[in-house]
């Protein structure tokens, strides 16, 4: 049954896109058959109970037997947390006790326990999103899918297929993985939750948080995962497929032939070198960016070290996690962006304050300045990791010369601390500002004197710009980037950077639709910074691409009043560049 | 190690030992954490419980140890009953100090 396509917005949690028929693996309430019983069926009922729990433990046995020492490692721990919780004295008598007392079946009393557990954690944790009650929920929807038959063996299906399910545990995910699963969508989770961290271990794109999906989708459907963005599309038109199909198939093959990525140059088909960095949201991804052959990180978010925590990471844990990665890519260079929340991503341990508007309310680099202590660990942190001299600072959300000054003096005092406490680090440390509020196109001149280098935050600057948001269907023409407004000062920017021989970066999607990558080189740009998943698809794109031409193309559509009339002369140009 | 009484004397206080350590992992006892705690308790046959914010909870029970949702710096009381508590609280100690592993 197919119907009209739909995109549905999730949380990302693996990046990359997954193209196939849905598999649902649900148990919603009407499919979950929870009874009274009568006495006699006591034994009947916990039989069934413990003959899951070993059903389950014996396969992940099996599952842990077949691993090699990386996922030995990687995910080992995970599916070792499962096997004790279900073996755990404590819950299975928990189970059996509510069976015999409670006269209910084992669905039932396995709900009861863990409706019990996640009272007491959420009650403790208060609004703590936290990663111990999601993976344990994870385990409950396990017992209560194998209990209800609902678990299928789907190594017989020769499609690739997507899971489509309420939540997964990671033993489930690295099993599927094995199967012909090729991306998941849930309902719940969290990116930090075991399962996150094993699917971008895998590499299998995922997208969690979409309320309902289970009763969306039916098996069958065809679906596609948008690991890059948080979609998932249910029954894509065929435009859809297609435009996936393509991103999706060159970054299978170029992840698959070069994994050492020493064979990677990006270079365009008139011989132009192009930069292309990684934007990293999490540490997985790491190993990814660096097989692509990416010159470096052009954007490393920070946020994931402080959400969904109970504190706030000391400075020596975030010490440690920078200086893991720009060891990693060593000597290529690698930008940290300080902390970019406040609105509506503010992390636990700080109280929120609700805002009428938190897209332009305190966020980022603002936040920063006014949590000074956060701050401070957090740029201590970035400088010690500097001491190879491949660290860079990134301050996101500037829109003053003010908030650069006091950025400025708060990076000087770190440098004096470490300096009384013996610790090393790169005094010349650069130090660059991210450029997506459009107060900072008048006063570029003024701003370039203060930093070494300028990153165009394009998703936000399009945004602020238009006053549209790029998630929001509804604006999809004004959240475009190829109006003549956006394409004419993305020009005025460059040119205005030029003239200070200070270095300009592109950070954001824009550099993975071939129209947007074709008018960024054209208008001058060769640094760009893009999702790891982007980069295979770009690769191949610039070289197939002239840039003298595109630069040609950016002069004649530079005067065009609308997108109508830009849209069909890029259009044209890729046609004839194909 | 003597095989004849395993059952500790009641009030036999030479077998009962008892600890207060403070969690120094900034996580405090997540799952794997807790996961952790549960291997080292198991490898001995002294009783061992936990206390923390008036509940107790069993050290071998991951269940229990997580429904305590003890956070960073909390101070939990351990509490070993049996032959091999003394060792069982060292080795608990250590395995806290250390962070179970995690960075500071």
């Amino acid at each position: 049954m197919s119907g009209y396509s739909k995109t549905l917005r999730g949380i990302k949690i693996s990046s990359g896109i997954a193209i196939g028929k849905a598999v649902v693996l649900s148990h919603s309430a009407r499919e979950v058959s929870r009874r009274i019983i009568s006495p006699d069926e006591i034994q009947t009922e916990k039989d069934r109970f413990i003959s899951a729990i070993k059903l389950i433990t014996e396969q992940t046995d099996i599952l842990i037997s077949q691993m090699n020492q990386r996922e030995l490692k990687k995910i080992g721990p995970h599916l070792n947390v499962q096997k004790m919780i279900l073996s755990d004295l404590r819950f299975t008598e928990d189970v059996q006790h509510i069976i015999s007392t409670d006269l209910v079946n084992c669905e039932a009393a396995v709900s009861k326990a863990f409706e019990k557990y996640s009272k007491l954690l959420h009650s403790k944790e208060k609004a703590l999103l936290n990663a111990r009650s999601v993976d344990i929920k994870a385990i409950e929807f396990l017992l209560l899918r194998v209990l209800s038959g609902k678990i299928r063996d789907i190594s017989l299906l020769n499609e690739e297929h997507i899971l489509i399910t309420n939540d997964m545990t990671p033993a489930e995910l690295y099993y599927y993985s094995k199967q012909k699963v090729t991306g998941i969508a849930t309902e719940h989770g969290g990116r930090n939750s075991h399962t996150a961290i094993v699917a971008r271990s895998l590499n299998i794109p995922a997208v969690t948080g979409i309320p309902n999906l289970t009763n969306i989708v039916n098996t069958m459907d065809n679906v596609i995962i948008d690991g890059l963005n948080g979609f998932l599309i249910h029954n894509p038109n065929q435009r859809q497929i297609q435009e996936y199909s393509e991103k999706k198939v060159s970054f299978c093959s170029f992840t698959e032939r070069k994994p050492d990525g020493s064979e990677h140059i990006f270079v365009s088909k008139d011989n132009q070198r192009v930069f292309v960095y990684a934007n990293i949201d999490f540490p997985e991804e790491v190993d990814t960016a660096i097989s692509l052959g990416a010159d470096g990180i052009g954007l490393l978010r920070t946020e994931f070290y402080f959400i969904e925590r109970p504190r706030a990471p000391s400075e020596e844990e975030q010490f440690r996690s920078y200086d893991a990665i720009a060891s990693r890519f060593y000597p290529r260079e690698v930008t940290i962006r300080t902390l970019d929340i406040g609105g509506e991503k503010i992390p636990g341990f700080i109280s929120p304050h609700k805002e009428e508007n938190p897209a332009l309310g305190l966020r980022a680099v603002r936040f920063c300045l006014k949590n000074k202590n956060l701050f401070l660990t957090q740029i201590k942190a970035i400088l010690r990791a500097s001491h190879r001299g491949n660290v860079r600072i990134l301050i996101p959300m500037v829109s003053r010369i003010e908030e650069i000054e006091e950025t400025l003096n708060i990076i000087n005092e770190a440098k004096t601390i470490l300096r009384q406490e013996n610790k090393k680090f790169d005094p010349d440390i650069k130090t660059g500002i991210m450029l997506e509020i459009p107060s900072m196109i008048f006063i570029l001149e003024d701003i370039t004197g203060y930093v070494d280098f300028v990153s165009l935050g394009t998703n936000d600057l399009v945004q602020f710009i238009m006053a549209a948001d790029r998630g929001n269907i509804e604006l999809f023409d004004s959240a475009s980037s190829l109006n003549p407004a956006i394409i004419r000062v993305l020009s005025l920017i460059f040119e205005k950077i030029q003239k200070t021989q200070k270095p300009v970066y592109v950070c954001g999607e824009m550099a993975a639709e071939e129209e947007n990558i074709a008018v960024l080189l054209g208008i001058g740009y060769r640094r760009l910074s893009m999702s790891p998943a982007n980069i295979p698809f770009f690769e191949n794109f610039i070289r197939r691409l002239e840039i003298q031409k595109a630069a040609s193309l950016v002069k004649e559509i530079i005067s065009m009043k609308s997108e109508k009339e830009i849209k069909p002369a890029i259009e044209r140009f890729l046609n004839e560049n194909n | 190690m003597k095989e004849g009484d395993d059952s500790p004397k009641p009030g036999g206080n030479s077998k009962r030992q008892s600890k207060i350590l403070t969690l120094k992992n900034q996580l405090g006892l997540h799952a794997r954490a807790a996961a952790a705690l549960v291997n080292v308790a198991n490898r001995f046959s002294s009783d061992i419980q936990m206390q923390y914010n008036r509940e107790t909870a069993n050290c071998k029970s991951i269940m229990g140890i997580l429904m305590l949702s003890a956070p960073f710096g909390a101070e939990i009381e351990f509490v070993a009953e049996g032959e091999d508590a003394v060792q069982a609280l060292k080795e608990i100690e250590q395995l806290i100090e250390n962070r179970f592993g995690e960075p500071e």
